[in-house]
């Protein structure tokens, strides 16, 4: 098994199957067949001892066992497979004739000098007449003629196939038509039972139809009711809104007396602490009874708080406004290496609270003990106490700015110089002294709103607190309007007139007046 | 004159008749009926081993044919015998050679690879034009091989059977015939009725190697009857009173139980790895084909138990759905494709 059979090569192949099995089988002549009584030629088998053979016998072989044989008998062996393969193939591409194969064989110098074959000249000599013009002619004319003869015999073979063919349509045709039959009686039988399911599904699908609709009715009327339920949820609500608006304003009616009520308490013990005053003054050498000093001062403390609560704004409203100082306080902290900043009057300590979230140190004063209280609980640093007492215990020297808001209006013109002058002392060079008080520029303000605060005394304009600040050593000293109305401010006017009542009455309600202590 | 027609046919060395002699017979028959000189060249086609294989290849090709104007090869190596007007109906090659391979040899000596490659290549040069004018399967099992193994194409033809008197008769039993084989997968049928409490039988005919291990198999169940080896009236009879008709075997050719049962309007359970039989059954129409396990197989059975009008319905379809397969069919077209449909004396019968 060394050597790879040539490929598809059917001799070739079985030469070699032949091969294998002579050599298992120790015979050099081939194999006899056993065939169960088969009809089998065996030409295959030349007898050994027979060295004479005739020509013509050889020549009706197969291929395959002509080679065989002529090289039994002229060589006493069989052939190699590729001298096999190598001389069929010369003679299937008609390069020698079978004859002349025999006379190379029998010269080859290997050959058994007794081979011979009977007639193999002849046969040479008349493979060449064969060939020769004439008797190719004489063959082509003889064949022609022959066919001519075959005609109607052809003719008569193919009507026989004519006439198969017609039979095998018409038995086709019969086939067809059979199981065109069979097809349609299926097809019949599936639209039948495919109208049947059709049918059921179409009944099971109105049965489920009816069930969603009764189910949409149900659904519909639960619908009506929960509106209904609505409404009188509603109705309820209503009625509960006007109870409770009716409540409310009852509330506000009965918290109104109370308010009043304890105002009138106070009044009266006003009147009881003047009865003391006084009947202290008539018994002086009876120090038995002890008034505490201040304290008629303090009687307005908690009016002034919810006063302020109700007209002078929200917490978050204020802080906004007053993040405008802000630049100026740095500038002063700054100017002044850092030192802290003193607000007199802090009162709800919204300024304080901004400083404090802005990173400057502050401290507040005020003299309403229900503010300074207020401060504190948010941990705001507030004392109880009067600013100028204060300002004046205070060291030269010693702060960068002092505020106050909404306080001067309050003060007589005497305390206010002294304000002025105290914090002047306070003040490092380069702080800074920063008022805020109503702005009677603006003529409702003026006339009006500033005298909502019964504790208020004259309107300042800011000419007056500008030139009494710069009077009293203040230097660079500025005014800044602020807090027009709203709704009015920006409106423009072609004429003059209508734009200064503008100004006005809805023009800046307060201002701020800044001075600085020269460096 | 008559075309000499020269069936060759592989005789088992024994002499024993098997499915392949009843082929030769059947074709032989349906040739003469059509106006063939048509004959039998029996020739021992020895298996047993690789040197036997070789000799019976070497006799086919050494057969003198020269006194017939036609050959008709079947099972292998028929198709090596050498003549210029020959067409092969392939029965089978060997498949131990090809599809069984594997199975026959799972751990192959080097050797068998080698004999593998030279019987394929001798089968391969074989059946190529003009060796071989034409090639037709049996079944698209055998085409498909003969494709994948050789590259040929070959044209299928199912042929009948040649066992005759086949009719419907009562449904009882389930009816399993045939060689005792591994191939032939019986296991599957006596496994699947573990599975049926039914009182029905199992009737299992044929002899072979496998019998030992399915009696074994089969154990005590007394439902399950070997008959053992049956005539061909013993066979029609069996196929007559059947319920049904089980064939599971594995890659089957053609399977002619199935056009047997078919024909004694019997519906068929095979399986979807049968090979042809997979084909021929219409699942649910004229028959079952399941999976190859008893758990599917089982259930169908008792399908058929349950409602024997719906076997009778399978089988009447089976039958009908195998009518255009006929000796006379198979014959004109081997007689057409030998070039013969043109001689006078060819006789076309269609049924």
């Amino acid at each position: 098994m060394n050597t790879a059979p040539p490929k598809l090569d059917l001799d070739a192949l079985m030469e070699r199957i032949r091969g294998e099995v002579a050599a298992r089988k120790n015979v050099t002549g081939g194999i006899a067949t056993a065939a169960n009584g088969a009809p089998t030629a065996e030409p295959a088998n030349p007898n050994p001892q027979q060295h004479k053979y005739r020509t013509r016998e050889l020549l009706s072989l197969p291929d395959a066992e002509f080679l065989r044989t002529a090289y039994a008998i002229v060589f006493g062996h069989q052939p190699t497979v590729d001298a096999f393969v190598k001389q069929r193939d010369r003679l299937l591409t008609g390069q020698i004739t079978r004859a002349r194969m025999l006379r190379e064989f029998l010269t080859d110098k290997d050959a058994r000098p007794e081979a011979q074959f009977d007639g193999l000249s002849w046969q040479i000599t008349q493979d060449r007449i064969d060939n020769s013009f004439p008797a190719r002619a004489v063959r082509i004319v003889a064949k022609e003629l022959h066919n001519i003869y075959l005609l109607p015999r052809r003719f008569r073979q193919l009507f026989a196939r004519v006439e198969t063919l017609e039979q095998k349509t018409v038995e086709l045709a019969s086939v067809v038509e059979a199981r065109t039959r069979q097809l349609t009686g299926n097809f019949e039988r599936s639209i039948r039972e495919t109208k049947t399911q059709i049918g059921a599904r179409a009944d099971a699908m109105d049965r489920e139809r009816y069930a969603l609709s009764a189910r949409i009715d149900s659904i519909v009327s639960r619908a009506d009711v929960m509106d209904q339920a609505r409404y009188a949820l509603s109705a309820r609500t209503d009625a509960i809104e006007g109870q409770n608006e009716k409540r409310l304003r009852e509330l506000r009616t009965i918290l109104t007396e109370h308010w009043r009520t304890i105002v009138d308490q106070k009044l009266r013990m006003e009147a009881i602490l003047n009865d003391a005053q006084s009947a202290l003054d008539l018994r002086k050498e009876t120090p038995a009874i002890s008034i505490p000093v201040g304290e008629s001062d303090r009687l307005l403390d908690a009016f002034y708080v919810s006063f302020e609560d109700r007209y002078r704004g929200e917490r978050i409203k204020i802080k906004n406004q007053q993040r405008v100082y802000l630049q100026y306080i740095a500038t002063s902290v700054a100017a002044t290496g850092g030192g802290s900043v003193i607000d007199i009057g802090c009162g709800r300590g919204e300024w304080l609270e901004l400083l404090a979230e802005s990173g400057f140190e502050a401290r507040g004063f005020d003299l309403n003990r229900i503010a300074v209280e207020e401060c504190r609980e948010r941990g705001l640093d507030a004392k109880l106490g009067d600013a100028v007492q204060a300002l004046a215990g205070t060291a030269e020297n010693h702060i960068s700015a002092i505020t106050s808001f909404h306080v001067i209006e309050h003060l007589p013109f005497e305390a206010m110089v002294s304000l002025i002058d105290n914090s002047f002392r306070a003040l490092r060079p380069g702080g800074a002294l920063l008022f805020e008080t109503p702005n009677p520029a603006n003529l409702l303000v003026a006339a009006e709103r500033f005298y909502f605060d019964p504790t208020h005394r004259n309107p300042l304009p800011s000419e007056l607190t500008s030139h009494l600040l710069a009077a009293r050593g203040f230097e660079r000293v500025e005014v800044l309007p602020l807090h027009p109305v709203d709704w009015a401010n920006g409106r423009e006017y072609d004429d003059p007139m209508l734009s200064f009542l503008q100004d006005k009455l809805f023009g800046p309600q307060d201002y701020g007046v800044i001075g600085w202590k020269p460096a | 004159m008559k075309p000499r027609i020269a069936i060759l046919a592989a005789v088992p060395p024994n002499g024993e008749k098997g499915g392949a002699e009843r082929f030769f017979i059947g074709l032989r028959d349906a040739l003469v009926n059509a106006g063939m000189a048509a004959e039998l060249v029996e020739v021992c086609g020895d298996e047993r081993d690789y040197n036997h294989i070789q000799e019976t290849y070497l006799r086919f090709y050494d057969l003198d044919l020269r006194a017939f104007d036609g050959v008709i090869s079947s099972k292998a190596p028929s198709y090596v015998a050498r003549h210029p007007n020959h067409v092969c109906y392939l029965l089978h090659t060997m498949r131990v050679f090809y599809d069984m391979f594997d199975d026959v040899f799972p751990r192959p000596w080097p050797e068998l690879h080698e004999q593998r490659r030279i019987v394929q290549a001798l089968d391969t040069a074989a059946l190529q034009v003009p060796k071989t004018k034409r090639v037709f399967a049996i079944g698209e099992e055998v085409a498909a091989r003969l494709r994948n193994f050789n590259g040929i194409d070959a044209e299928v033809m199912h042929h009948p059977t040649s066992l005759t008197g086949l009719h419907e008769g009562a449904f009882k039993y389930l009816f399993l015939p045939g060689r005792l084989h591994p191939w032939k997968r019986i296991d599957l049928a006596i496994e699947a009725m573990k599975f049926i409490s039914a009182p029905v039988d199992l009737v299992i005919s044929g002899t072979g190697e496998d019998e030992d291990r399915l009696r074994r198999l089969a154990g005590g169940d007394t439902r399950i009857r070997f008959v053992g080896h049956v005539d061909d009236e013993e066979l029609v009879s069996l196929y007559a009173d059947a319920l049904a008709v089980l064939f599971t075997p594995r890659n089957e050719d053609l399977g002619l139980v199935t056009l047997e049962a078919f024909l004694s309007g019997k519906p068929v359970i095979t399986c979807v790895d049968s090979g042809e039989p997979s084909r021929v059954v219409r699942d649910e129409e004229s028959g079952y084909v399941c999976a190859p396990d008893p758990r599917q197989i089982a259930p169908r059975i008792e399908q058929l138990l349950q409602s024997p009008v719906h076997a009778e319905a399978m089988g009447r379809r089976g039958m009908a759905s195998i009518a255009a397969i006929t000796w006379q069919r198979v014959a004109a077209s081997l007689i057409d494709a030998l070039g013969f449909a043109t001689c006078p004396e060819f006789k076309a019968v269609w049924s």
